[in-house]
């Protein structure tokens, strides 16, 4: 496993007695892209400016290459940053826009022009040394934005939701595109976004945040299929979260006991239970009859008119959403169920009964967070 | 725990790395600053405007204000000595018909700049762009060139056998001249003629944001175009009308030498009574407490104005 | 509605009529042969020849000149410091500092005239050019911090931080980025300052000495007493001086918007 090169040891920070952050601990390796995802407002923006320097925690230490560097400024910190709205200083052209960082370290002329050519290669930007910003489009200033931190050869590259003001298409190209410069360049990267696809997509591992806390940290795989919190399981991926009575484990399946009427029949629904949980349930830290939450993907949530597998519950809409069909299902007390699944029966309609059911393997036990 | 130790390190860094000045400065200035601020050089920017404001701003207003409870110097100065006399000086009749006069001609003033610069400000708010910015050029040249300059072109027109009388003569509208130099109206002229600027540009910066939209849809209501401009353009654009009043108004109370060069002696305001308290009468105690009421009066305008209106700035002021 | 458009016209044109005669018949009468000047008898350039020798005019000229480039860049200095200042600490004085420093602009100017002048006498200070520097400074300080105040507002936050997270200091940051991209609100600030200072005759009655004398303070007193036809003159040229400083001010203004 490779060093180690940020740790964030208990952050906390608060706007005017706001809590913005509640303590966050977390190490980032050497190379790693990783991702802090979550809602607007959830705190992860202050995090990055944290690791920036360009806020100080109120608690809490921020650990660069095992130095502990809370307290220095931001120009003392060999990392850099892309800014939402690219911040391009507007009264230089792109070449002393990039070269800004060198100069200040006093590189020599010579060596300034030979980084910044090369920088624009890398960003497939050659020869726009002398537009000014305002002549770029949006997806050029956001190649000259990386150019800028990253000629600097930062030891962290800090993206704070880079790819936010660019359409759809550019937004998928240039995802491809930073993933390629992390590649070659090999420097970590530590990337915010609301966009779990753009997660999903680049990162090594993901952060999800709520509320200054993180939920998890885990491989995208890892967030995606085994979510461990209930937020992280609805943010990532559409999932319906089922609560309801443990009522017995077998073979790593734990079966849980759900209603969808306080005093109306109880249905069991199966979650498979990670290595982490299973330890817990021989540890008996989760025990039978404990309230418990499970999550299911709409994908893979299957819908069938008869048999009588699994929930009994009432089509309320359907509707296309990405080529994709969708069926609301109501589900009582448990609220919503969506299933959207690919190749299912298109003929439901809204009054229909449906029977609700997953494989083992799909659910999957959740904290309630 | 080891959290809470740099915090206090931090906390402390102000005790020890802050000079003697900037303790001073932070007792005087309690700051409101978040311990995690670190070395914060912004201050010293900040101090020579502070300084500034502080020794000849806010210091000479209170010294104003002192000035005008002390007693005059039988000869020359001021004595150190409480008195409410010069604020009891003001209420003698002479006085208070020199503040009497001073508001009608302040109001006659606001009411000639309104109904002037009103129609030009709306009119140039409903010019297209570029006529816009070529008009908003024109207003503000005369308003830019030396007050005096334009005085003295209204005395060469006013005058004896001036420009207006032998105009006046040559169509044959009177037979001899007017005499309008040195009088009440040429006061007036002057004084409407000097602060339109500041109506026409306060009643267009308002009318220029206005959402044309809203007049279009009272239109669009039934509402005929005059109805529909007392009840929507009047309503919308009453912040621009209101901070034209507080701009015309405010110096149109102090313009003394308007009333100087236009009416030779013959209107008193309250800034000429000043400056004869100060220049000729030496009585600086009653000119502080003629000043402090008049400041008053205006602040009084200020307050109500933002309350009205509902705004900090006063709009196009710039 | 052709109709209505029409009015608009004559409307805005009697006005602009009105408000260019008085400047108008100055500059005509600047160019007046006559001695008397409600005769016209011809074009000349007397005026401005006897001008060019009238030396207490010169000496007030020079003087209103001196005084309204050290107030300006006095203003220029302060406003511009304090305004981006302001824009970053977070004392709890700050609003009412402000609202103070704007009390030069509010207040009629003979308040602030008398103001100085028992001031300054309070103090001891000797009456002359430092007095009308002082007062001066103090009306021109809103005008550039007002200026720059708002084109602050205009400037993205996040520029400063990427400079210093680009490893500038706080300082350099200010003047690589912040200072470049506010100069013209500046510039324009202290042009304002300038014109302002250079035709104010009001507080300078008040603060200046038995010596010293500014342009507008001589021009008021002969307008008291018997005008000579210099003035106009001097009025022409002052005008075009003016008619400079708007242009550039209002260049700047655009460079600074864009």
């Amino acid at each position: 496993m490779a060093e180690q090169i940020l740790e964030l040891d208990g952050i906390k920070k608060s706007f005017d007695k706001v809590q913005v952050l509640r303590g966050i601990s977390l190490s980032i390796r050497q190379g790693e892209f990783i991702t802090f995802l979550g809602a607007s407002g959830c705190g992860k923006t202050t995090t990055l400016r944290i690791i920036a320097g360009l806020e100080t925690p109120d608690e809490g230490k921020v650990f660069l290459n095992g130095k502990d560097v809370t307290a220095l400024e931001p120009n003392q910190r060999n990392v850099n940053t892309v800014f939402q709205n690219y911040a391009l200083f507007p009264h230089m052209n792109v070449f002393s826009n990039i070269a800004y960082g060198l100069k200040l370290k006093k590189l020599p002329k010579k060596e300034i022009v030979r980084k910044v050519g090369e920088m624009l290669e890398l960003v497939q930007l050659p020869g726009y040394e002398k537009r000014m910003p305002f002549e770029l489009s949006g997806g050029q200033k956001q190649r000259v934005a990386i150019a800028r931190a990253v000629v600097n050869n930062p030891q962290v590259l800090l993206l704070d939701e880079p790819l936010g003001a660019l359409d759809l298409q550019l937004r998928r190209q240039m995802q491809v595109e930073l993933k390629r410069i992390q590649k070659r360049l090999k420097i970590t990267f530590v990337y915010i976004t609301h966009d779990q696809e753009e997660a999903l997509n680049m990162s090594d591992r993901i952060v999800v945040m709520d509320n200054g806390k993180l939920e998890q940290v885990g491989t995208p795989d890892e967030v995606y299929y085994h979510p461990k919190t209930s937020y992280a399981a609805r943010f990532v991926g559409t999932a319906n979260i089922l609560s309801g009575r443990l009522k017995k484990v077998e073979g790593g399946v734990a079966w849980v006991e759900v209603s969808c009427c306080p005093q109306g029949p109880t249905v069991l629904v199966p979650a498979a239970l990670s290595k982490a949980q299973a330890e817990q349930v021989r540890l008996g830290q989760i025990g039978q009859g404990q309230q418990v939450a499970m999550a299911v993907r709409s994908e893979n949530v299957r819908l069938e008119k008869e048999g009588g597998r699994g929930l009994r519950l009432l089509v309320t809409e359907k509707n296309f959403a990405g080529g994709m069909l969708r069926v609301f299902l109501d589900a009582g007390a448990l609220g919503e169920l969506v299933s959207s699944r690919q190749g299912m029966d298109p003929t439901f309609q809204a009054g229909d009964v449906a029977f609700a059911h997953w494989a083992p393997e799909h659910g999957v036990l959740v904290d309630t967070g | 725990m080891g959290q809470n130790t740099r915090g206090k390190e931090r906390a402390g860094w102000h005790k020890e790395g802050g000079t003697g000045v900037m303790q001073i400065l932070q007792a005087a200035f309690p700051a409101g600053r978040p311990p995690g601020k670190r070395r914060d050089r912004w201050w010293m920017a900040v101090m020579p405007f502070y300084l500034f404001t502080v020794f000849f701003v806010a210091l000479p207003m209170v010294y104003l204000l002192v000035l005008s409870f002390l007693t005059r110097a039988r000869a020359w100065g001021v004595v150190n000595e409480f008195t409410l006399d010069n604020y009891l000086r003001i209420a003698k009749p002479v006085y208070l018909n020199t503040f009497k006069e001073s508001f009608q001609m302040a109001v006659l003033t606001t009411i000639g700049t309104l109904l002037a610069g009103y129609p030009f400000g709306y009119f140039m708010a409903r010019l297209p762009k570029r006529a816009k910015s070529l008009m908003m050029l024109l207003v503000v040249i005369p308003f830019w060139t030396s007050a005096l300059m334009r005085m003295y072109g209204w005395i060469i027109i006013f005058r004896s056998n001036g420009l207006l009388d032998k105009l006046l003569m040559g169509v044959g509208l009177t037979d001899s001249p007017l005499k309008l130099l040195y009088s009440y109206p040429a006061v007036l002229v002057g004084m409407v003629y000097s602060l339109l600027p500041f109506m026409i540009l306060s009643v267009y910066s308002s009318t220029d944001k206005m959402d044309w939209g809203l007049v279009e849809a009272a239109r669009d209501l039934g509402a005929t175009k005059w109805e529909a401009f007392f009840t929507i353009t009047m309503k919308l654009t009453l912040p621009g009308i209101l901070s034209g009043i507080v701009l015309v108004f405010i110096p149109s109370m102090g313009l003394f030498f308007i009333a100087d060069i236009l009416g030779g002696g013959k209107v008193m305001l309250v800034g000429n009574l000043i400056q004869n308290q100060l220049q000729s009468g030496r009585d600086w105690p009653f000119a502080a407490a003629l000043s402090v009421v008049l400041m008053m009066f205006t602040s009084v305008m200020i307050w109500i104005y933002r309350k009205v209106a509902g705004v900090k700035d006063l709009e196009g002021l710039l | 509605m052709k109709k209505k458009v029409r009015f608009s016209a004559v409307y805005q044109a009697i006005l602009l009529a009105l408000m260019y005669m008085p400047i108008c018949v100055v500059v005509a009468y600047s160019f007046n042969g006559s001695r008397n000047s409600t005769a016209w008898t011809g074009w000349s350039l007397d005026w401005y020849r006897k001008l060019m020798k009238n030396r207490p005019l010169l000496e007030a000229l020079k003087n209103s000149v001196v005084l309204a480039t050290l107030s300006s860049v006095a203003a220029g200095v302060i406003g511009t410091l304090g305004a981006a200042g302001m824009a970053k600490v977070r004392w709890r004085s700050k609003s009412a500092v402000e609202y103070v420093s704007s009390i030069p602009i509010m207040v009629p100017e003979i308040i602030l005239g008398m103001v100085f002048m028992a001031f300054f006498a309070m103090l001891d200070l000797p009456f002359g050019m430092v007095t009308l520097v002082l007062g001066h400074t103090a009306f021109c300080v809103p005008y550039v911090y007002m200026m720059v105040k708002s084109s602050l507002v205009g400037i993205d936050k996040s520029l400063g931080e990427a400079a210093k997270d680009l490893g500038a200091t706080e300082g350099r940051a200010f003047f690589d980025i912040t200072l470049p991209l506010i100069l013209p609100a500046v510039i324009s600030g202290m042009l304002l300052a300038f014109a302002m200072s250079l035709d104010d005759v009001v507080i300078s009655i008040f603060v200046t000495g038995a010596r010293t004398n500014t342009l507008p303070i001589h021009i008021y007193t002969q307008l008291k007493s018997g005008v000579t036809p210099e003035i106009n003159a001097l009025c022409t040229l002052m005008l075009a001086v003016t008619f400079l400083l708007v242009g550039a001010s209002r260049a700047l203004r655009g460079i600074g918007r864009s």
